[in-house]
C-alpha cells in the first residue's frame, strides 16, 4: 500500500500547488485597502457649481493639508440631508444656500466665530453666531441684448409688459434658493417696504410668466444666455459670469430696489471633522480666497478689505434696499405656498 | 470475497479521476498565470512607464531650477533688475538660458517678481488657469513659506488644463525675491503614454487628477474607491477594476488600473465549466468504475467460487465467464480438469462397485454344500422308504437350486422369495417330519418389498441345524413387519442356543467389517446387505432370555415399481 500513500501524497500536493497559486495572486490583490488615513478629511456639500468650488477646494487643500470631499446637489435637498443625519451627521460643512434660507434652521449648525469677523462689512457679520457669511449675492435681472432690442427693462415694472409674456425666465422658490430671494426683493421693492402689498405684483407677474416655472435657477441664466428667454430673474454672480463669457447679455440692478442676500458657510453641528471645518471657515473668510473669488469667480466680498468684482457697479450706486422678514421658516413657507397658490390659480 | 474488486475499484478510480482532477488543477493554474501576465504585469508595466516618464521629468526639472538658482545668486538683486535694466537683464537671462533649452516640449520656465508677476520666461503670461498666482495664493504661498523645491498639480476647473508645477523661492540675504517655476501641462505627459487596456493616472494626495480620467467622480476626484499603493481589486461604478499604485514623492502616486469586468467573468466561466465538468465526470466514473470492476471481479469472484466448490467435492459446479473477460482459457483448462476428474471417479467408482458385486455373487453362491449332501442322502431313503416324497423333494431340490443360480434375478420380491424359502422348509419337514415346526407371521404389506434372492436361507437353515430344543423338537417363526421406516424379517427357534463363546465370536465379527475369517453364514447375510445397502442396515443376532435364538434382518424398504407394480395391481383388479 506504500504505492497508494504515493499516489494519495502527490493529489494532496498538486491541489496544494493549486491553492497556493490561486492564493498567492488574490494576496497581492487583498491587502487591506487603506487609503492613508493621516490626512485630514472634510465632507463638504454645496450647491455650488464645480467650477465655483473646484479651485477654491484645490487651494484649500494643499494649504491646509485637508482632503476634501465634495458632495454636490440643490440647496433644498443638501439642507433635508442635514436635518435627516443630525443625530449621526454625515458632513462637516453646509456651503451655500442664502442665510434667509439657512437661517429658520440655524440650529442645525455650529456656532463659529471666523477669525476674520472683524474684517466683514458690518451688514455681513455673524450675528446668529451660527450663520457666517462668505459672499454677497444681489438680486438682479439678466437681460438678453439681442432680443431685448429697445424693449425698455431696468426694473420689476418692466416684466410686466405684455411682450414679454412667455419670454421671462423664473424658476420656483420652492427649489431655487436665489428665485425665492427674488420673490422677497419683488415683494420689498413693488410694496415700498411693505411685503403685503407687493403681492399684486406677484400676482400680475404670474401671469406674465405665462406657466412657465423652471426646475433650477441655472435653467434661468443659461436661458437667457442662448435666448430661450429675453429676461430672467437670477442672481449676480451667475449673471456676471455669463457677461464675462461675452454672452450677449445685459445685467440690470431693479431701479425699484435690490436686496443683497449674502451667501453663507455653515458648520453642521456635532460634525465629526470640526477642526478642519473651522479651518475652511477661516480660509473661505480670509484676504486670498476672498480675493480669488471677487477677481475670477464674480461674486462680491463680504469683507471690507476686498473691492468689488472688476465690472460691477459698487454697491453705493445702486438702490439698495432691506428685508426684515422672510427668513423664519414660518413665514417662508407661507409665502411659498401663496405663490404657488397665485401662480398655480392664474395657471388654471 | 470483494477483495479483489475493491482493489480493482481503487486502481480504477485513481486513473480515471487522475486526469480530470489534472485538467482542473491545469485549468486553474492557467488562469492563474494568465490573470499574472494580462493583468498583473501589464498593468505594473504601464505604471511604471509614467513613474518613471514623472521622474525624470521632476528630476531634470529640479536639477535646472538648482542651476538656475545659482545663476540667479551670482547677481545681486537679479529679477528687479531684469524689469528695470536692458543690460542687467541680457546679463542674467544670458546665464539662465542654457538651461532652459529644453527638449521636453511644452515644459515652460517662468521667473516670478514677489508679487507673483511675470518677469522672464518661456511666455510673456502665466498659462490659462494659473494666472491668479500671488503670496497668498496657489504654489507660491507655499513657496514663500518655504526653502524647499515644492510641486503640486494646479490648474483650472476644466481640468483639460491641468498642470505639474514645480517652484522655487528666490531669496536673497533672507528677502524673499521671486520664484522660479516650472510649468509642465498634463497633456504633454498623458500623451507620451502608449495605448493600452489601463487607466494610468497622476494624482496628488488629495486625489486630484493631472489629466482627465473616465472614471473621476463628478469632483473632480478619483474615486475613494481605488487605494494608493496597494494592488487591489476595486468595484467601482458597477465594474472591476485592477488597481495598483506608486507613491512617487511630493505626495504624487501613479495609480494604474486595468478593467478585468470582462476578463474576471471569462474567468469565472471558465472555472465554472472546470468545476462542472469536474462534478459532471465524478459519478460518471464512478459508475463506469463501478461497473467495469464488477464485470472483471465477477470473472474472478465466480473462478474462485467454482474452486471453493470443488475444493469441497463438487465437481458440477459450472463455471461460466464472460466470453469478453480475457479469462476463457481459464474456463476452458477448468471444465476439462473437472471433466477427466468426474471421468476418472466415475472409473473408480466403478470399480469399486464391480468388486462388491463379485463379493456378493462369491457370498451368494454359497448355498451349504452340507444342505445339499444331507438332502441327497435322505432322498436315498426316501426312495427306499416313499418314493412319492423322493420325488417330491427331488423336485422342489431342483427347483431350489434353479433359483439359486439364476443370476439374472438378483433382488426379489418378498412373496417370491417365501416361496422358494417354503420348498426349502418342505424338503427338511419330509427330512424331520413331525419333529420340525414351521409358522410364518408375515405382514401383506411387507410382500411386495423387494429384498436380496434367498437372503434369510441361510438363517433359516442355521435355526433348523442348531434350533433343536431339548427333546429335538425344533420349531422355526419367520417374522416380516415394518419397523419404522426399515423392514425387519426375524427367524426365530425354541432351541438351547449358542455356546456364549460362539454368540460372542459372532458379536464381534458383526460388528467389525472384515470379511476374511471363517465365513458363517449369519456373517454372509450381514455382509450382503451391508454391500448392497451400507451402513445401517445389516443383521442383529440375540440370544432370548426363554431360550432360543433370534436372527433379525434389517433391510431397507424398497417397492417394487414397474412391472411388479402393475402386476399387482392387475392382480387386484
Amino acid at each position: 500500500m506504500g504505492n497508494k500513500k504515493r499516489w494519495r501524497t502527490a493529489m494532496v500536493l498538486l491541489v496544494l500547488v493549486a491553492v497556493l497559486g490561486m492564493c498567492f495572486s488574490w494576496q497581492q490583490l487583498d491587502e487591506p485597502a487603506k487609503a492613508e488615513e493621516d490626512l485630514p478629511q472634510l465632507v463638504i456639500y454645496s450647491p455650488h457649481p464645480l467650477e465655483f468650488t473646484q479651485p477654491l477646494l484645490d487651494e484649500f487643500e494643499k494649504s491646509a493639508g485637508v482632503r476634501v470631499r465634495l458632495v454636490n446637489g440643490g440647496t433644498g435637498k443638501l439642507l433635508q440631508r442635514v436635518r435627516e443625519e443630525q443625530e449621526n451627521p454625515q458632513a462637516d460643512i453646509l456651503w451655500g444656500g442664502s442665510v434667509s434660507m439657512i437661517k429658520p434652521d440655524a440650529g442645525l449648525f455650529e456656532e463659529y466665530e471666523s477669525v476674520n469677523e472683524a474684517m466683514m462689512r458690518p451688514e455681513f457679520r455673524n450675528r446668529e453666531g451660527s450663520l457666517t457669511r462668505f459672499t454677497d449675492v444681489p438680486s438682479v435681472l439678466l437681460v438678453n441684448t439681442d432680443l431685448a432690442g429697445d424693449l425698455p427693462i431696468g426694473g420689476y415694472a418692466d416684466l410686466l409688459n405684455p411682450r414679454l409674456r412667455g419670454k421671462i425666465a423664473m424658476a420656483d422658490p420652492a427649489v431655487s434658493s436665489s428665485s425665492y430671494e427674488q420673490i422677497i426683493n419683488m415683494l420689498y421693492a413693488m410694496g415700498d417696504g411693505n411685503p403685503e402689498q407687493g403681492w399684486e405684483y406677484i400676482r400680475a407677474l404670474s401671469a406674465n410668466l405665462d406657466g412657465r416655472l423652471l426646475d433650477s435657477s441655472a435653467d434661468v441664466y443659461e436661458g437667457v444666455a442662448r435666448g430661450r428667454y429675453v429676461v430672467g430673474c437670477t442672481f449676480e454672480e451667475a449673471a456676471l459670469t455669463y457677461q464675462r463669457l461675452g454672452a450677449p447679455v445685459r445685467i440690470v440692478y431693479m431701479k425699484e430696489g435690490v436686496i443683497s442676500e449674502p451667501d453663507g458657510v455653515y458648520i453642521i453641528r456635532n460634525a465629526k471633522h470640526m477642526a478642519a471645518a473651522k479651518q475652511f471657515v477661516d480660509f473661505i473668510t480670509g484676504h486670498g480666497a476672498q480675493s480669488y473669488i471677487a477677481r475670477n469667480l464674480h461674486r462680491r466680498s463680504v469683507r471690507k478689505d476686498v473691492a468689488a468684482p472688476e465690472g460691477l457697479q459698487e454697491k453705493d450706486n445702486l438702490v439698495m434696499i432691506s428685508a426684515d422678514a422672510g427668513d423664519t421658516g414660518e413665514i417662508r413657507q407661507q409665502w411659498l405656498e401663496r405663490f404657488r397658490r397665485i401662480f398655480y390659480g392664474t395657471k388654471e | 470475497m470483494h477483495q479483489f474488486q475493491d482493489e480493482l475499484r481503487q486502481a480504477l478510480w485513481k486513473y480515471a479521476l487522475l486526469p480530470v482532477l489534472l485538467l482542473t488543477v491545469a485549468g486553474l493554474l492557467l488562469i492563474v498565470v494568465s490573470w499574472q501576465h494580462y493583468v498583473v504585469e501589464d498593468n505594473a508595466r504601464h505604471r511604471q512607464q509614467l513613474v518613471s516618464g514623472i521622474q525624470t521629468v521632476m528630476e531634470d526639472g529640479s536639477r535646472r531650477i538648482g542651476r538656475i538658482a545659482e545663476q540667479l545668486d551670482k547677481t545681486p538683486n537679479s529679477i528687479e533688475a531684469i524689469q528695470c535694466d536692458g543690460n542687467s537683464r541680457a546679463n542674467v537671462m544670458a546665464a539662465v538660458y542654457p538651461e532652459l533649452d529644453s527638449t521636453d516640449t511644452g515644459l515652460g520656465f517662468y521667473l516670478l517678481d514677489n508679487q507673483g508677476k511675470v518677469a522672464a520666461g518661456s511666455r510673456q503670461r502665466l498659462p490659462e488657469g494659473l494666472q491668479d498666482l500671488s503670496g497668498e495664493w496657489g504654489i507660491l504661498q507655499r513657496l514663500s513659506e518655504s526653502d524647499q523645491l515644492q510641486a503640486e498639480l494646479a490648474g483650472d476647473s476644466h481640468r483639460s488644463n491641468r498642470y505639474l508645477l514645480m517652484g522655487k523661492a528666490v531669496r536673497q540675504a533672507g528677502r524673499l525675491e521671486g520664484f522660479i517655476l516650472l510649468v509642465m501641462p498634463g497633456s504633454v505627459l498623458q500623451n507620451q503614454l502608449s495605448g493600452g487596456k489601463q487607466d494610468v493616472i497622476l494624482l496628488d494626495r488629495f486625489d486630484n487628477l493631472l489629466f482627465p480620467w473616465s472614471q473621476e467622480t463628478a469632483e473632480g476626484k478619483v474615486p475613494a474607491a481605488f487605494s494608493h499603493t496597494k494592488a487591489s481589486l476595486v468595484h467601482y461604478d458597477q465594474q472591476l477594476f485592477y488597481s495598483t499604485g506608486q507613491e512617487i514623492g511630493h505626495g504624487f502616486a501613479v495609480l494604474s488600473v486595468t478593467p478585468v469586468t470582462n476578463l474576471l467573468s471569462r474567468y469565472v466561466l471558465g472555472a465554472g465549466f472546470l468545476v462542472a465538468l469536474f462534478i459532471l465526470m465524478v459519478p460518471i466514473i464512478g459508475v463506469s468504475v463501478l461497473r467495469e470492476s464488477r464485470g472483471k471481479a465477477k470473472s474472478i469472484d465466480e473462478l474462485v467460487e467454482a474452486f471453493a466448490a470443488v475444493k469441497t467435492g463438487d465437481w458440477t459446479h459450472p463455471l461460466k465467464l464472460q466470453p469478453s473477460s480475457g479469462l476463457a482459457v481459464v474456463q476452458e483448462s477448468y471444465e476439462h480438469m473437472t471433466r477427466s476428474l468426474q471421468e476418472l471417479m466415475k472409473k473408480n467408482e466403478e470399480e469399486a462397485k464391480a468388486s462388491v458385486i463379485s463379493e456378493i455373487r462369491q457370498l451368494e453362491s454359497q448355498f451349504n454344500p452340507h444342505f445339499l449332501f444331507n438332502t441327497l442322502e435322505n432322498i436315498k431313503f426316501m426312495v427306499k422308504l416313499d418314493r412319492d416324497a423322493a420325488i417330491r423333494m427331488i423336485k422342489s431340490l431342483s427347483k431350489l437350486l434353479r433359483y439359486s443360480i439364476d443370476n439374472t434375478v438378483r433382488r426379489v420380491s418378498l412373496a417370491d422369495d417365501l416361496a422358494y424359502v417354503r420348498g426349502y422348509v418342505e424338503i427338511q419337514q419330509l427330512r424331520f417330519g413331525s419333529r420340525l415346526e414351521y409358522r410364518e407371521q408375515i405382514d401383506p404389506q411387507s410382500l411386495g418389498c423387494e429384498i436380496p434372492k434367498l437372503i434369510f436361507q441361510p438363517a433359516l437353515e442355521n435355526a433348523v441345524k442348531y434350533g433343536a430344543d431339548a427333546k429335538g423338537k425344533i420349531a422355526i417363526l419367520l417374522q416380516a413387519e415394518f419397523c419404522e421406516d426399515t423392514l425387519q424379517i426375524r427367524i426365530g427357534d425354541q432351541g438351547r442356543g449358542m455356546e456364549p463363546e460362539t454368540f460372542a465370536r459372532l458379536q464381534a465379527l458383526l460388528e467389525s467389517e472384515e470379511n476374511d475369517s471363517v465365513h458363517m453364514g449369519v456373517y454372509n447375510i450381514h455382509r450382503r446387505i451391508r454391500l448392497m445397502y451400507g451402513k445401517p442396515y445389516g443383521v442383529q443376532v440375540k440370544q432370548r432370555e426363554a431360550g432360543g435364538t433370534e436372527v433379525m434382518l434389517v433391510l431397507p424398504i424398497l417397492r417394487e415399481e414397474g412391472k411388479r407394480n402393475a402386476e399387482t395391481g392387475n392382480r387386484r383388479r
